[in-house]
């Protein structure tokens, strides 16, 4: 038998130091022959990620240790190795792409330099020859008009095109080994599956070994060959794709692939909108010459029309950029936008904070990270209940401090939360305060935005179970911010779809879904099947 | 909020981590309390005088030399041999420590002034035959509680005005950059010697005359804080609550902007105590008669034949600012993130 290109065995990884020591990857067996695509799927913070950091050593040394084990590379000892023989084979034999194209390039270098770097460390290219070289990258990663483009500044390029330049980064020194960080995971989803595609082309052309971790599932069976399912730092499964796709026999497999979100909204009456919007416009000014003149604008939201009804769910779909987060501001009146906004009845969109304020208690919000949106300072109960005491809802303290665990108990979590912090609680019980924070006022609509997408997929089928359940029983009516169009076919009963700040279709989602008639949705449906 | 959160409890644990920086604390408050008591430590006046069946205090109290049998209706001088005798003939007293306020001249001293350390002047006494011990624990407190004083005035404007720029950013944040720029370009030393022409300057002129100008020092990172807040998203599930922007700014994005001022504030500290001490030292601070570390310094150089004046004022400010930097340090450690909150990886 030969030796597998990688082999990990046995691989412990432990953070802190001394008593404080805490084991966060334990007992990990994997290994990867030339040309295989291994993928590493598991929920966050079920330690994929740091296992495969510690393949090049990148771990934040000496805060984390390898009690036991050890990654070899080739047959090479990786772990103890000498910082010397580690900087030659990172971004040499072993090629990384990482998560954020925003920040995994340095915005104050261009193409050239950020490229030529790794060719001039690892195989000492002249300035001439690494150009030829660069282009030659930049077109095997299909980045348009390649030559040109050399020049350019990292905030020049779209996410997608930055996801390319890192991939060619990745591959300028022919490594054997491309370990790939959710490389799609913070891109759009039509973007999603060209990248998908390159990764697959290149790694078939070049002959690298791939390894691919990600949570999204879809995703892995398109591009893996075989795949390992981690939990709480243990593999607890691995086999072929298939094999572990078709007849997992794990339950936390089987948990996840369960785990999409599904079922439909609940009908609802018709009634009188509870919100309707005519031609909503959010123009940002672009200026430019030396008196700084607006020339033209940046028509974030431009001229948008809709209505929602009581009980009724309003899903709005579009890519990054099209303005959809934007329009949810502006609708709460967080962004100055021009355009009329009818909330029950009455124009909202040019009363003053003061004459705002009655009003906010019945128009809530709920952000998409549960890490953001709550003050890390306070408790709880604090966060839940400040909105309370703004409106002068309930007597005294005590009263308010009732009401706030009623919330709690009502989004689904135990009361004693009330006294912890938010850094205490998992990204779904976060979320669930951020709920309870907006139905602990009562309020008639909720700007959802983005709700799920910080989540895992079994965390996000429970939220949208929640919002449904807390929908039919108060009759909220809630506006639906989302890129992803499985939660958002669950939850919506009507959708817009947005591009470049305009509505390009809206109709019931039943019908958007199965028929839609404009060129963008078809086009954005098909990715998002295409990825699942 | 009564209980420290547990942030709070882990930088607690991470600052007494710092064992010098935790040991320099104590020491310095140790010190700074002694200072605060200077009064019953170096007087002219006894704690205590059990005189004639009657108990007398005369450090809290003044008495008139008749009250001890003496002829004159001014008040009494202890340190007279003949009020002393008085006094012991029908009773006894008490003294501090140090017989000496920081303006009791010496006029007992055998050798000419500057005297060099005796049993009776422990630092020797300064060429105006004054007491160095006493000037230097009164000096020592004047010194901090300046310092103080002036860091808590400047922290308290310099965090507000921040605060306002960086909240409401836009046109409040631009002009009151450039205000910035143009008074902090002003010439500080010039300013206080042109002032010091018009008016004798006390404690509280001084402290004014450097808090117009000191207090720009954390608007810049205030500022930067409050800017990064403001559109995180609690700032912004706050304000569609329906929050006011007063309540923001205190509540949901003081407490960010707190971790930079406190960081800053044992440097602001010693920074302010330095500035002082150079004033002094030129003679543009305190009035004349002050005990104060720039003025023992300035002495000091004036006299070089009376080396015990120089080395003390330099070996106390070395000591009291080097204390000051290791409690900043170990400050600076607590609301490390990266110590705090190590372990927690991944």
């Amino acid at each position: 038998m030969t030796t597998p290109l990688l082999r990990i065995e046995d691989l412990a990884i432990a953070f802190g130091a001394g008593n404080r020591e805490t084991p966060t990857v334990q007992g990990v067996n994997l290994s990867l022959d030339a040309g295989e695509t291994l993928a590493l799927v598991g929920e966050s913070g079920s330690g994929k990620s740091i296992t495969a950091l510690s393949i090049p050593q990148l771990l934040p040394y000496p805060l984390a240790s390898h009690p036991a084990g050890s990654v070899q590379l080739d047959g090479e000892e990786l772990i103890g190795a000498t910082t010397a023989r580690l900087r030659a084979l990172r971004g040499g034999t072993l090629g990384m792409v990482f998560q954020e194209p925003m920040t995994s390039l340095n915005p104050l270098h261009t193409l050239e330099k950020q490229i030529g770097e790794t060719l001039r460390i690892h195989q000492g290219m002249t300035p001439v020859a690494a150009r030829d070289r660069i282009v030659e990258l930049l077109e095997l990663v299909r980045l348009p008009e390649a030559s040109a483009r050399l020049g350019a500044f990292p905030h020049q390029l779209s996410g997608g095109q930055r996801q390319r330049v890192m991939i060619a980064m990745a591959i300028a020194n022919n490594p054997r080994l491309l370990i790939a960080d959710e490389p799609t995971t913070a891109l759009d989803v039509t973007i999603q599956a060209e990248i998908l595609t390159l990764l697959g082309d290149l790694k078939r052309r070049l002959g690298m070994a791939m390894l691919f971790i990600s949570h999204d599932l879809n995703v892995v069976r398109r591009i893996a060959d075989r795949v390992a399912v981690m939990q709480q730092g243990k593999v607890v499964e691995q086999g072929e794709v298939e094999a572990v796709f078709s007849r997992p026999r794990h339950g936390y497999t089987r948990m996840l692939l369960s785990a999409e979100p599904t079922g439909r909204p609940a009908a609802v009456p018709d009634a009188d909108p509870v919100l309707s919007v005519r031609d909503l416009r959010v123009w940002f000014p672009r200026r430019a010459g030396l008196l700084r003149r607006v020339n033209s604008h940046l028509k974030a939201v431009d001229g948008v029309n809709l209505t929602v009804r009581p009980g009724e769910t309003l899903g709005v779909v579009g890519e990054s950029g099209s303005g959809k987060t934007t329009l949810g501001m502006a609708l709460l009146r967080l962004q100055s936008a021009r355009g009329e906004i009818l909330f029950q009845g009455r124009d909202i969109s040019a009363l003053d904070k003061r004459s705002l304020r009655p009003l906010r208690r019945e128009l809530q919000v709920v952000f998409q990270d549960p890490f953001g949106s709550l003050s890390p300072r306070m408790s709880v109960e604090q966060i839940v209940g400040e909105g309370l005491g703004v409106h002068g809802i309930g007597r005294d303290a005590t009263e308010r401090g009732q009401r706030a665990r009623g919330a709690l108990e009502e989004v689904g979590l135990d009361p004693a939360v009330a006294e912890r912090f938010p850094h205490e609680l998992s990204g779904g019980q976060r979320q669930r305060v951020a709920v309870a924070r907006a139905i602990v006022l009562k309020p008639r609509l909720i700007v959802l935005d983005e709700p799920t997408s910080a989540l895992d997929r079994s965390v996000q089928s429970q939220l949208v179970e929640l919002l449904r359940t807390l929908q039919s029983r108060h009759g909220l009516a809630y506006i639906f911010i989302s890129h992803d169009l499985k939660v958002v076919r669950a939850m919506s009963h009507r959708m817009i779809v947005m591009q470049a700040g305009r509505v390009m279709e809206s109709g019931s989602a039943e019908q958007v879904f199965t028929d839609p008639r404009d060129p963008y949705t078809q086009r954005l449906l098909a990715a998002a099947l295409e990825t699942s | 909020m009564a209980r420290l959160n547990p942030i709070n409890q882990r930088r607690w644990a991470q600052f007494r981590a710092n064992r010098r920086g935790w040991w320099s604390l104590w020491l310095f408050l140790v010190l700074f309390g002694l200072s605060l008591g200077a009064e019953f430590i170096a007087n002219d006046r006894p704690l205590i005088v059990h005189y004639d069946g009657g108990w007398y205090f005369p450090v809290l109290v003044s008495y008139p030399e008749t009250t001890f049998g003496g002829d004159f209706p001014t008040e009494a001088e202890y340190r007279d041999p003949f009020v002393a005798d008085l006094i012991k003939a029908d009773g006894w007293m008490i003294w501090p420590p140090i017989r000496y306020h920081y303006d009791t001249i010496n006029y007992a001293s055998e050798s000419a002034a500057p005297a060099p350390p005796s049993a009776e002047n422990w630092l020797g006494t300064d060429d105006q035959a004054r007491d160095v011990l006493a000037r230097l624990i009164y000096g020592f407190r004047i010194s901090v509680l300046f310092g103080l004083a002036l860091t808590v005035a400047s922290s308290v404007i310099g965090v507000a005005v921040g605060a306002l720029q960086g909240y409401f950013g836009g046109r409040i944040d631009l002009f009151g950059q450039r205000f910035i720029e143009i008074w902090a370009g002003l010439p500080v030393l010039y300013l206080l010697i042109i002032m010091a022409g018009f008016v004798q300057p006390n404690f509280w002129w001084l402290l004014g005359i450097m808090l117009l100008f000191s207090w720009t020092q954390l608007v810049g990172v205030v500022r930067a804080e409050f800017l990064r807040v403001r559109n995180f998203d609690y700032v912004k599930a706050a304000r569609a609550l329906g929050v006011s922007d007063g309540v923001i700014i205190v509540r949901h994005a003081l407490p960010n902007a707190m971790v930079a001022t406190v960081t800053f504030m044992p440097f602001i500290l010693t920074g302010s105590i330095t500035t002082l001490t150079s004033l002094d030292f030129l003679g543009f601070g305190l009035p004349p008669g002050s005990p104060s570390l720039g003025e023992l310094l300035a002495q000091g150089k004036a006299n070089l034949q009376a080396p015990w004046l120089g080395l003390t004022a330099f070996f106390t400010l070395a000591i009291m600012l080097s204390l000051l930097v290791f409690i900043g340090e170990a400050a600076r450690d607590a609301f490390d993130p990266r110590k705090t909150l190590g372990g927690q990886g991944g």
